[in-house]
């Protein structure tokens, strides 16, 4: 498949999942009861069943077109039997190819544990610096990425280039991704919640996710999920794609006004979000 | 990687995606069957009579939920009763009538406007020192009916052939219960509208309207199997006295009280209407002149001794009454037999009143 323009990578059956993923969540819909809840621990471990299920929200159907900014919000608008359908129709993400091949040789299982870790660090880090909408916090976290789970299921093998490339001569993935592609995983993470019909300040997070190079943070959510998302690679939850990160951890921490003293306080709270999350998507 | 472990993760994944094929097209032909069942639901309960739904419910809805036991209350808010509709439980009293809080969980789900889910019958609140031996499965639940936010009625279901439920299903309880209520209150709204305008809106006897529709087809009936009709037409005496003395919303009340004087004589096929301001007629089928005058001066008679109380006076009225017998060898119409009732009443009101008198005679009758 070629990509020439950022447009053809929002497809209109969404951005596929891993088949394990996927699973999990339909075994789940299929036992009895306690329903709602067990069914939102699942989907919110998945950042692509999440873009899906905030698009439905999301979209003029329900009435709260572009207004809901929160996964838990739009599991408990659609229930469970909206959010059946959209993980029945969920792309699977292939990996291996039956001739022997492999369709992607990326370890996409990576990219996924990175986004969920971003969103529980995402939350943990709101919770603690008072912002009341700790599930905002995560959806935001969770769903930063999208940009390269595009990439990486449909330009799999490019991207790999690009990464190497990057690795190579130490620059960071957007300058090689601009080079060569002239836009970058951001632009077609923006482009795709913007056709989802994403709430403005989900679609900023997005777009902002390297604002902070520039010496400025947007608003808190955007500030707080690049945090969320330095913080994972720096405990070792990188999603194996991107190796220069570009804007230092201190810097972002000062930029969003929280002390030293603070950020040590919190660490053994937000491991523990990490661990619960960490022992989810493994169990 | 090297090639056993690349065979070793590959295959790793086709397992998983041979399971989640296998789920999915679990789930999706699941959905379709649900789907079909939906739209057949949807095409048997697209009826005018609640009791034509409330049939095809207890005959289709277990086989169409795939479920063992049901039971549909109707709920009147104004009263707060819930009243049996539908079921299929073979040991439920027929048109039980419950009162909300006589159950618990029927009336937990009216007051939360949601559904309630016990999966475990035996454990549930809700059934404690119940024991029901029909039951081999322990979920029940209970889903409210809602139009707009107006609870209209309950629906209790329980025990299938899985002895579980999954989200899928409770998610095709829940649709299919929408539908119900939609059905359940396009045909009340419609059973509604036909009963208002058939009914005098003061006393809720039969309007004018219908009676003439009534007669008619009595007439018809009386000429087809030769048997005898009667029409007793009644005027309230001195009327306006009561008006011009107590008041029109006294008025008002003495003219419902002998409508439920005229309605507690009726038998079962009588028709008893207002035919106009202080005037009312009792189509009696089967009944011929005589026994028309008996039930006319049955009424009569229970409307004289009859104590009207007004803040605190106590007052009475009577009535006159004139007797129409239908000749069904002749070719009369209804509006014949009409005439010579009202002939017959201006007689006893103009003998003095309070008096019942029977019609007759050539002279009146158009035909004979």
């Amino acid at each position: 498949m070629k990509f020439s323009k950022v447009d053809e990578f929002v497809t209109a059956e969404g951005l596929p999942s891993l088949p394990g993923q996927i699973l999990n969540i339909l075994d789940e819909l299929g036992r009895t009861s306690a329903m709602d809840y067990t069914v939102l621990q699942k989907i919110q471990y998945d950042p692509a069943i999440a873009l899906s299920v905030l698009k439905a929200a999301n979209s003029p159907l329900y009435g709260y077109a572009s207004r809901i900014s929160s996964l838990q919000q739009a599991a408990g608008l659609l229930g469970p039997g909206a959010i059946r359908n959209i993980v029945l129709t969920t792309p699977i993400l292939e990996r291996y190819q039956d001739n022997g091949g492999l369709h992607s040789p990326l370890d996409h299982s990576r990219l996924w544990l990175h986004m969920t870790v971003t969103a529980a660090l995402a939350s943990g880090l709101g919770r603690c610096m008072g912002h009341t909408e700790t599930d905002v916090y995560f959806t935001a976290g969770l769903i930063h990425g999208v940009g390269k789970i595009a990439l990486s299921a449909y330009r799999p093998h490019a991207l790999l280039e690009w990464m190497q490339l990057a690795e190579c001569e130490q620059l960071s993935l957007l300058e090689i991704e601009k080079r060569t592609l002239g836009f970058t995983h951001v632009d077609i993470g923006v482009k795709i919640v913007e056709t989802c019909g994403l709430p403005e300040q989900l679609i900023s997070v997005l777009k902002n996710c390297y604002a902070s190079e520039n010496n400025e943070i947007p608003d808190q959510l955007s500030g707080v999920v690049c945090l969320a998302k330095n913080l994972a690679n720096s405990w070792g939850f990188a999603d194996g794609i991107e190796s220069v990160v570009p804007v230092g951890m201190n810097k972002l921490i000062s930029l969003l006004k929280i002390s030293e003293k603070d950020m040590e306080e919190w660490t053994p709270q937000l491991r523990e979000n990490v661990d619960l999350v960490v022992q989810a998507q493994e169990g | 990687m090297d090639k056993d472990r690349f065979e070793k993760l590959k295959k790793q994944e086709s397992n998983v995606i041979r399971s989640l094929l296998k789920k999915q097209n679990e789930m999706l032909g699941q959905s379709l069957l649900h789907l079909d069942h939906l739209i057949y639901l949807q095409k048997s309960i697209s009826l005018m009579s609640l009791a034509d739904i409330n049939k095809v419910l207890a005959d289709k809805l277990p086989y169409i939920l795939f479920i063992r036991y049901f039971s549909l209350f109707l709920f009147d808010k104004s009263k707060n009763v819930l009243s049996l509709a539908s079921h299929n439980h073979p040991d439920l009293t027929e048109n039980l009538v419950l009162r909300q809080w006589d159950s618990e969980i029927m009336s937990e789900a009216i007051t939360r406007g949601s559904y309630i889910l016990e999966s475990d019958y035996a454990k549930s609140r809700f059934f404690q020192r119940v024991n029901n031996p029909l039951f081999e499965h322990n979920f029940f639940i209970t889903i409210p009916l809602m139009i707009e936010n107006e609870i209209i009625g309950v629906l209790n279901l329980n025990d299938n052939e899985k002895g579980y439920l999954n989200v899928t299903d409770l998610d095709f309880f829940l649709n299919v219960s929408e539908f119900i209520s939609l059905s359940i209150s396009n045909a009340q709204s419609f059973e509604k509208a036909e009963r208002l305008s058939v009914t005098d809106g003061l006393t809720g006897l039969t309007n004018r309207q219908h009676l003439e529709a009534s007669l008619m087809s009595e007439i018809l009936r009386s000429r087809r199997y030769r048997s005898p009709l009667s029409l007793v037409m009644m005027d309230v005496d001195y009327f306006k006295g009561v008006n011009d003395t107590f008041g029109h919303q006294e008025g008002d009340d003495v003219l419902t009280s002998i409508a439920s004087i005229i309605k507690s004589m009726c038998r079962s096929h009588d028709v008893a209407a207002r035919y106009g301001g202080e005037e009312f007629v009792l189509v009696l089928p089967e009944t011929n002149g005589s026994g028309a005058w008996k039930i006319a001066e049955r009424v009569r008679e229970e409307v004289e001794n009859h104590r009207f109380d007004h803040e605190g006076k106590v007052h009475s009225v009577t009535i006159s009454c004139g007797i129409a017998e239908f000749n069904n060898e002749g070719n009369q119409d209804y509006t014949d037999l009409i005439r010579v009732a009202d002939a017959a009443l201006y007689q006893a009101k103009e003998s003095g009143r309070n008096k019942t008198i029977m019609g007759g005679g050539n002279e009146i009758f158009k035909g004979g």
